[in-house]
């Protein structure tokens, strides 16, 4: 059995508030991912869920080494890759990318297409010009640019052909996982089902693994094998996808379901509804992060945090078996 | 079905900035009660739409041709004066970021009692009070310490809340909702969208609500309206349209949303929008069509009845 | 709050420590000193007379040591005796200021009460044949060198239309108010013109920036009228960044309108500092710039004091 592309062990990340002026004390740090223990396999796509404020954001920096991690380590291909205090090794970063969520900030406004796409073969020193400019001419057929076109600056680009621009740019290093941050979100509907057709051609040509961000709930149901639904910094729960949808066992992945529009399928009665809004990570709230909002909290998730507990489908919660679907 | 006059209503309206037409020949009603969805892509001329409807058109924008009618009154022709007597008044609306839609230097309370002393309706400690009973119409909690802060103190959520609650100070006929929920998360958006619907069985206003997510418009209208390229594809009862769609563009936007269980190649529409002066005689959408013809490149479909409960603008018909 | 002016307090000492120490050093390695000017003012004082005098006033000690003399008396409150002046520091100082503040006090809020106006004017009708005109003004006003400005005035209405004196102080000393005025009318149409072009093209630029706001729209949405619109819920927003500059530009006046002050002969602080300079006058001198440096700082911070009212997202 081949190991995961990517495994994180506990992984934390906080950084530091603001002080407010010269006397006062060092505020306390924001703890944007508190504790975080994922797992993808080879050639799986891990779609990930949450609201703003949750952290999938700075977990998906952290994994690229944008971020330093304060706690925990990440390891990619079965080998060490970054750790608290440990910047991710050289040699490896090149098999981790990332696509971002807007078309219109991520790319350079004063590099021509070309450029952007052959960007990380310069910084890891793959081949030479002459190969770069090949491979820069195959990446750009392979996501649907004309080649033609290479020589141009992003904003002669429409919005759906920038993001194909920016998977160029991710596949140019030859990547194992590549970190998709909502990248249709800022694309129109018609857009949208194109890139997503072009990404899981890609997948399957390329055998490349996916961590797939996302806030809507259809997109992911269709792209992912596995969901991880994080809610305040942590994982509350992780399924293979049909199982996640037909039977959430986390209250808050219920009440995500519950609240997504969905085609010609009515919006649940009131009583699905989530009063109050996402947590701050400023604040969070005290035991398990879900209690305040949790029609079925008790006691004891008011003072103890859950853990993520079960096999295939992992949930965290102290009232996972108790629950009614 | 009986139904009532329209409150609001736009016929052949056009909104011209220049040379360019981004609305162009649009014709829908609102009725009291009820709840008008405005589906499009971005650019297809839907904000423009609500946006000539309120007489807020940014320079150089002006409705060329087309009627608005109000109560019967073409109110097109009216005087700046007298339009602004009907906005925020008779015809209200609400906007797509609420974080940068509230002024943040005045209190939330302030801007709310501000709607009602812009219409003479209450004036001083009045007012005040009223913005406080509003904000807990909308759902907020504690609405009196509320009302005293500033607009970066709330969640975009509760913003959204304030702003609704700004919007109907004065009772208005038509509530405009351009994308209220596109920049909320999924569980606020249905908080707001219960939010709406509540306040539209209470105050029986008619609402327009625009966005460009079809399953979200799904939810909470009754009627449907599909714009492409500054004009409407097809319009009819929501779930009616949903389920057999007339027209290849609405078809093709229900396609392309992936439903639950599906896991095949996601059906797409070729091309993309064209520029708004490159549009010729014929349809506008038949350069992306999978069943344009000939003919269709050479005169424009007008919007027919397919019955009383559905019209498109289209000249084939789409097998089911 | 309370917290932060302390802290700012105490910074603003230590910078004005800071500056105390290098404004003296500065003036100490100029070459020549106070007795080097008495001895080529009077030929007859021998090299003995310029040693003892240099004695007496303390000006063969090393530099450190003068310094430490200084601050020892200055922190008691005695800043010293001006040569030049033959008085001491504090009340050379003092009638120094007055004037300043009289010239440019009225300047500064002359050129305010009409930038502002001019500036939102412009801004609400960008583009417009108005907007080109008023900016027109601006920059002439920004790209005249005041001296030349000042000689300008001068000739056109001192000498070739002669309504105007061409000096800012009457003399007979016992003028009314209205002479006073009339006297200061030049200077202040001099140090108006310059700076109101700047303050114009800040405003404007604020307000365009403002007016551009998704709240402005809300506002217009909620049935307000344009002059309410602009007014009220523009303007407070737009001011922020204006008044934040406008504080900082007030630091600074004190000791910038030296020129025009030199050219009309105008008595303040600007030539103040520039004549205790040139003439050595070690103690007027260093009291004069720390002055202008507590000025600064002060205008700093009530930069940011005024900044914390208007916007209710700053606290300190």
């Amino acid at each position: 059995m081949t190991e995961p592309v990517l495994a994180t062990e506990n992984l934390k990340v906080s950084y530091a508030s603001r002080r407010t002026g010269f006397f006062s004390p060092a505020p306390s740090p924001i703890q944007a991912v508190r504790g975080i223990s994922l797992e993808i396999k080879q050639g799986e796509v891990l779609g990930l869920v949450g609201e703003s404020g949750c952290g999938k954001s700075t977990l998906a920096k952290a994994l690229l080494g944008l971020t330093p991690i304060s706690a925990g380590r990440v390891s990619l291909l079965g080998e060490a890759f970054e750790s608290a205090g440990r910047a991710p090794s050289k040699a490896l970063r090149r098999k981790i990318s990332m696509i971002f969520q807007d078309p219109y900030a991520s790319l350079n406004p004063r590099l021509s297409a070309e450029s952007i796409i052959g960007e990380p073969l310069a910084i890891h020193k793959i081949g030479n010009r002459q190969s770069r400019k090949e491979r820069v001419r195959q990446l750009a057929e392979a996501v649907g640019i004309d080649s033609g076109l290479l020589s141009r600056p992003p904003h002669q680009f429409s919005g759906g052909q920038r993001q194909r621009i920016a998977i160029a740019r991710a596949l140019a290093s030859n990547p194992s996982l590549i970190i998709a941050d909502e990248p249709t979100s800022a694309l129109d509907v018609s857009i949208q089902s194109q890139i997503l057709n072009l990404l899981t051609d890609l997948r399957q040509q390329l055998g490349l693994s996916l961590l797939f961000i996302s806030h809507d709930l259809g997109i992911v149901r269709y792209m992912a094998d596995r969901i991880a639904v994080m809610y305040c910094g942590e994982i509350v729960e992780t399924a293979p996808t049909a199982a996640l949808f037909e039977a959430p066992a986390h209250p808050y992945s219920r009440a995500l379901i519950a609240a997504s529009p969905a085609l010609g399928v009515a919006r649940q009665e009131r009583s699905g509804l989530l009063a109050g809004d996402p947590p701050s990570p400023l604040n969070p709230p005290a035991g398990c992060a879900f209690h305040n909002r949790c029609p079925w909290a008790q006691d004891q998730c008011r003072e103890s945090s859950p853990t993520l507990t079960g096999g295939d489908h992992r949930v965290a919660c102290h009232r996972a078996g108790e629950i009614e679907p | 079905m009986s139904r009532a006059n329209p409150i609001l209503s736009a016929t052949d309206l056009e909104v011209s900035f220049g040379d360019l037409k981004p609305v162009d020949g649009v014709s829908l009603a609102l009725r009291k009660g009820e709840t008008l969805g405005l589906v499009g892509e971005s650019g297809c001329g839907k904000s423009m739409t609500a946006l000539a409807l309120m007489n807020l058109l940014p320079n150089p924008g002006t409705v060329s041709a087309g009627e608005i009618l109000f109560e019967g009154e073409n109110i097109v022709a009216w005087p700046e004066q007298q339009r602004r007597n009907l906005r925020g008044n008779r015809i209200a609306m609400i906007f797509q970021d609420p974080s940068a839609a509230f002024n943040p230097v005045f209190t939330i309370g302030d801007q709310i009692a501000e709607a009602l002393t812009a219409h003479d309706r209450m004036f001083g400690h009045e007012a005040w009070s009223e913005a406080i009973r509003l904000l807990g119409e909308v759902g907020i909690s504690e609405p009196e310490k509320r009302a005293a802060a500033y607009p970066h103190e709330f969640s975009g959520g509760m913003l959204q809340r304030a702003m609704t609650a700004m919007a109907l100070a004065c009772e208005p006929d038509v509530l405009i909702a351009d994308e209220p929920t596109t920049a909320l998360d999924v569980t606020v958006q249905a908080q707001i969208l219960e939010l709406l619907e509540q306040l539209q069985e209470r105050h029986g206003m008619a609402m327009l609500f625009i966005s460009h997510n079809l399953a979200v418009v799904s939810q909470i209208a009754d009627r449907i309206a599909v714009m492409y390229a500054g004009k409407i594809v097809e319009m009819g009862e929501t779930q009616r349209v949903l389920a057999q769609p007339c027209h290849p563009y609405t078809s093709a936007l229900i396609n392309t949303v992936p439903k639950p269980s599906f896991k095949g190649r996601l059906p797409t529409i070729e091309g993309t929008v064209p520029p708004l002066h490159a549009f010729g005689a014929g349809c506008r959408f038949a350069g992306r069509c999978p069943l344009a013809d000939q003919h269709c490149t050479e005169q424009e479909p007008a919007l027919r009845k397919l019955d009383n409960r559905q019209s498109f603008a289209c000249f084939k018909e789409l097998s089911a | 709050m309370s917290r932060y002016l302390s802290g700012r307090f105490i910074q603003s000492v230590l910078v004005l420590a800071i500056m105390s120490f290098a404004i003296y050093g500065l003036i100490g390695l100029m070459p020549g000193d106070p007795v080097d000017l008495m001895i080529s003012a009077d030929p007859k004082m021998t090299s003995q007379d310029a040693e003892r005098l240099r004695e007496l006033y303390g000006l063969d000690k090393p530099i450190t040591e003068r310094y430490l003399n200084w601050l020892g008396a200055a922190i008691q409150g005695d800043f010293g005796y001006s040569r030049l002046h033959a008085a001491p520091v504090l009340s050379v100082l003092w009638e120094a200021l007055g004037n300043t503040i009289k010239l440019l006090g009225l300047a500064f809020i002359l050129s305010i009460s009409l930038a502002l106006p001019l500036g939102i004017f412009a801004a609400t009708r960008a583009r417009s044949k108005s907007d080109y005109a008023i900016n027109f003004f601006a920059f002439t006003g920004i790209s005249i060198p005041p001296f030349w400005l000042a000689l300008l005035l001068i000739i056109g209405f001192s000498v070739i239309w002669p309504i105007l004196p061409a000096n800012a102080v009457p003399a007979d000393s016992d003028a009314g108010w209205l002479a006073t005025l009339q006297h200061l009318i030049l200077p202040i149409a001099t140090i108006v013109i310059a700076s109101m072009g700047g303050h114009t093209r800040y405003m404007r630029a604020s307000m365009i920036e403002t007016l551009r706001q998704d709240y402005i729209r809300t506002a217009y949405a909620k049935g307000l009228p344009m002059r309410k619109v602009v007014l009220k819920h523009a303007l407070r927003n737009a001011l922020i960044p204006v008044v934040t500059i406008i504080a900082l530009d007030f630091g600074s006046l004190f000791s910038g309108a030296l020129i025009t002050e030199t050219i009309f002969s105008y008595p303040g602080m600007g030539k103040l500092i520039f004549d205790s300079i040139m003439g050595n006058d070690f103690n007027l001198a260093l009291v004069a710039l720390l002055f202008a440096t507590a000025l600064t700082l002060t205008g700093n911070l009530l930069a940011d004091l005024v900044y914390a009212k208007l916007d209710p997202r700053i606290r300190y």
